[in-house]
């Protein structure tokens, strides 16, 4: 073959590569399928047994709740059609709306809610709490059943409903019945969304198919309440663990919505007229520098404030994202949204000065002893932050280690209350959402009962008392006093030094319609035009 | 021959135990906890320890690794911790894309590599061996995610003639799963071709300068056929030798190409198993990957025989 004639026959070929198996069927399938770039990797399908990010959204899609808060964090009826508190607030009395149905076709009975509330209350946290509260429970008929209470739990809607951490789900009673520390293994919910089990490809894939059995609320979606429709056939998960490959995917239309898009990216996608960008949770994701109180020098109360009064939160957000609009300082214990969100006892962390620190430092009588932080470099965010840490450490003079690892050798490194020179630690850098530090319930680290407590395992009998006076008050009013109160104690205890919050953005197609604020990453209402 | 390859299948056996106590001693001592990462941040210690001995963690690890190995030889690689699904099923439902993805990039750096270094032996000093040069400086040099981003943004984002990410299986339709192949097979594959070019061309050269080479050529026989029938055939061995070793080395290239182009193979498994401490899972695919890098290693050594009848076993 001559030369001319290669090339001629290869431009051919280079010509046909954009037709190559494109498929008149593909592309009208595309136009009914939402196709989703997911960070983390789903590997369980057990929402209870797990509190794994990818395994909640997995949930929120497939099974359904009783209950479910709004975006003041207020409980509204979901699959219940109402519930009331009788008895003088000892019997709660849920009633189910008509007509819900499992993926399976079974109906939703009684009997289902009640299992699955057990197993829930048995694995988290606001449901071991509400669990404290409950007598026992009583079916009444398919569709209505009652919670004995020991004594009045006014938060027990507020626990059903919540949108952190483990929620509530829904499952049918056998698979309720399973041991809350064993998975289980079918994937049958009565969620707008079916698992396609069929098409699961563990870390690569998972898809769901609308469930047309399923009746959404009439109500507005507000955050997770309201009507949870299906506004597409199908919806596809796919996980991109590389950022540009994600946003390359997203920018030539392959996929529609990328739900985590790295910081350093965003001027990219915000420059395509195609895509949006935009904070889809409102409360965004907040920073925490976590200390070890067992062990010195952070065992030494005088050296946390030291710490505390050193910290300029500005430097730690900006050593993440650049972008002043992506960041906000936080002087709270909650989160900004929360209805406790106050400054009540903040001043210390307002300090922001280096020589006062040093002044207290030297007060505490801090002798050198060495700071090991545990610094998760493979979160771009949480290394740099360690960083940043490591940096305010050696100008406060303290002798400072800094040790990089993956989440993994983290997780178990910090579970040892051991010296720093046997494997210990003093420090590390954790993010939560703005939903997990709402209220006392939910908020693992204001918890301050020592070895019960979260890591750091802080000690203060009075945040535990204030926490249980919280649990039992009966109005609003006397809750957001009390929680404030537990925020004044530990802005005095210290359990960990808030160190602000960062807009969580998504980015999608501009064809996308009904995407909505919501604290979790919920894919109903969000459609293709 | 057939004594030979059963006994060579057989030494591998020994190897592949080794490889199994070494992995499982590895990740004994790595730190790093599953019981952990499945538990989440809201467990509390009590919690962490019942999944950890619902899982048989806290048993002894000469215990777990022999169960573990009991359970091997019958065909069970175990279950993954956190899906609890049999890692025999993940590696099947990873095989595809990753063979896919190795067979289209064999092709490619053979197809590539090959004719490159026989047109450059042919003239050395030519135009055509100088390209050679250059083309074989610039595959060593770019690293698989240079230029697997660089190809990515030229035809897929660019130009849109080419999926950015992602794997067609072969029962879609052979355009779909080739169009999902193209970029990434292309990708892996440029290094390996610049080697075997480079390695075809010297050892072309080394024959080319052969008596029976100048003998064929005096009685006047076509330079196509003293290039490809004499010359390439005497040449392969060593070729073949570093296609083999390619092969191989092409398994553990793949995880930095699966990444870049998100494909759900073999190589991405392992990283996410790694990165979770999935024990089971993570000694399954060492396991099969020492196994495919004996069985290649073999098929290399078979091959030599086939091409010059002067080797035997």
């Amino acid at each position: 073959m001559k030369r001319r004639d290669f090339l001629k026959r290869a431009s051919f070929a280079g010509g046909a590569l954009p037709f190559l198996g494109r498929s008149t069927l593909a592309q009208k399938n595309a136009a009914k399928t939402l196709k989703i770039i997911h960070n983390g990797n789903l590997a369980s399908l057990d929402p209870i047994w797990t509190t794994a990010p990818p395994t909640k959204d997995y949930a929120f899609l497939v099974f359904d709740q009783l209950l479910a808060v709004d975006s003041k964090y207020m409980p509204h009826p979901q699959m219940a059609e109402g519930w009331t508190f009788e008895d003088d607030g000892r019997t709660f009395v849920l009633g189910l709306r008509e007509g819900l149905k499992f993926h399976d076709g079974e109906p939703v009975r009684s009997a289902d809610c009640t299992a699955s509330i057990q197993r829930w209350g048995a694995r988290d946290g606001f449901g071991q709490l509400m669990m404290r509260f409950v007598d026992g429970f009583e079916t009444v008929d398919d569709r209505r059943f009652k919670i004995k209470l020991k004594k009045p739990f006014a938060l027990l809607p507020a626990a059903l409903g919540k949108s952190n951490s483990s929620q509530c789900f829904i499952m049918p009673e056998r698979m309720a019945k399973v041991d809350p520390m064993k998975q289980v293994t079918e994937t049958i919910g009565s969620g707008p969304f079916r698992f396609l089990k069929e098409e699961f490809v563990s870390g690569a894939k998972a898809a769901w198919a609308k469930f047309d059995g399923y009746v959404p609320r009439k109500e507005p979606v507000d955050s997770i309440a309201g009507g949870r429709i299906s506004a597409v056939d199908r919806i596809e998960w796919s996980f991109i663990s590389d950022p540009s490959t994600a946003m390359a995917a997203l920018v030539a239309g392959e996929q529609d919505y990328w739900d985590a898009p790295t910081l350093d990216l965003v001027p990219v996608m915000k420059a395509d007229p195609n895509i949006i960008v935009s904070p889809r949770n409102p409360t965004g994701s907040y920073y925490m520098l976590q200390l070890n109180h067992t062990q010195p020098p952070f065992n030494n109360p005088k050296v946390r404030q030291a710490l505390a009064m050193a910290i300029d939160q500005m430097q730690f957000l900006k050593s993440a994202v650049s972008d002043p609009s992506l960041l906000k300082p936080c002087y709270s214990y909650y989160g900004s949204d929360s209805p406790y969100a106050s400054e009540d006892g903040a001043e210390i962390i307002k300090t922001n000065n280096l020589e006062k620190a040093k002044a207290l430092l030297k007060e505490a009588g801090y002798g050198g002893e060495k700071v090991v932080i545990l610094g998760v470099i493979e979160n771009p965010t949480l290394g740099a932050m360690a960083q940043v840490a490591e940096d305010l450490l050696r100008r406060l003079g303290m002798n400072v280690q800094l040790v990089a690892m993956d989440f993994a050798t983290m997780a178990q490194r910090r579970t040892s209350k051991e010296p720093t020179d046997k494997g210990g630690w003093s420090m590390f850098v954790t993010v939560w959402t703005g939903s997990d530090i709402v209220n006392p319930a939910v908020h693992q680290m204001l918890r301050a009962g020592g070895p019960t407590a979260w890591f750091g395992w802080p000690t203060d009998p009075e945040m535990e008392g204030l926490r249980d006076q919280w649990a039992n008050a009966s109005t609003p009013e006397e809750q957001k006093k009390l929680a404030i109160a537990l925020q004044a104690q530990a802005f005095k205890t210290l359990p960990y030094i808030p160190l602000g919050s960062l807009v969580a953005l998504v980015a999608y197609r501009k064809n996308l319609t009904g995407v909505f604020p919501c604290p979790v990453a919920a894919y109903w209402n969000i459609g293709k035009s | 021959m057939l004594g030979y390859s059963v006994r060579r299948l057989l030494s591998a056996v020994p190897v592949m135990a080794v490889v199994a106590l070494v992995v499982f001693s590895l990740l004994y001592l790595t730190p790093g906890d599953p019981a952990q990462v499945l538990a989440g941040d809201t467990a509390t210690p009590e919690q962490i320890a019942k999944i950890r001995t619902s899982l048989g963690l806290d048993e002894d690890a000469h215990l777990r690794f022999a169960r573990w190995l009991w359970h091997v030889v019958q065909g069970d690689l175990g279950a993954s911790i956190f899906s609890g699904e049999p890692v025999t099923h993940m590696i099947g439902q990873r095989l595809q894309p990753t063979f896919s993805l190795l067979l289209l990039s064999v092709v490619l750096s053979v197809g590539m590599g090959v004719p490159f270094g026989v047109a450059a032996a042919a003239r050395p000093g030519s135009w055509r061996d100088r390209a050679l040069t250059t083309f074989t400086t610039l595959g060593f040099s770019l690293p698989a995610f240079i230029a697997g981003y660089a190809l990515a943004f030229l035809f897929a984002t660019t130009l849109k003639w080419l999926p950015v990410q992602g794997f067609v299986p072969l029962s879609e339709g052979p355009g779909l799963w080739l169009r999902s192949l193209i970029l990434p097979a292309v990708t892996l594959s440029l290094v390996y071709a610049a080697i075997i070019a480079r390695v075809t061309r010297a050892s072309m050269l080394e024959v080319l300068s052969e008596d029976y080479i100048r003998t064929a050529r005096a009685k006047g026989a076509a330079p196509r056929a003293i290039l490809f029938r004499h010359a390439l055939k005497n040449a392969a061995v060593p070729v073949i030798t570093i296609i083999g070793i390619g092969v191989a080395t092409l398994i553990g290239s793949a995880v930095i190409t699966e990444n870049v182009f998100a494909i759900p193979g073999i190589g991405r498994l392992t990283v996410d198993a790694i990165l979770h401490r999935d024990y089971p899972v993570i000694q399954g695919v060492v396991l099969m990957l020492s196994a495919a890098y004996v069985l290649v290693n073999v098929a290399v050594d078979l091959s030599y025989t086939l091409l010059d009848p002067r080797i035997r076993y």
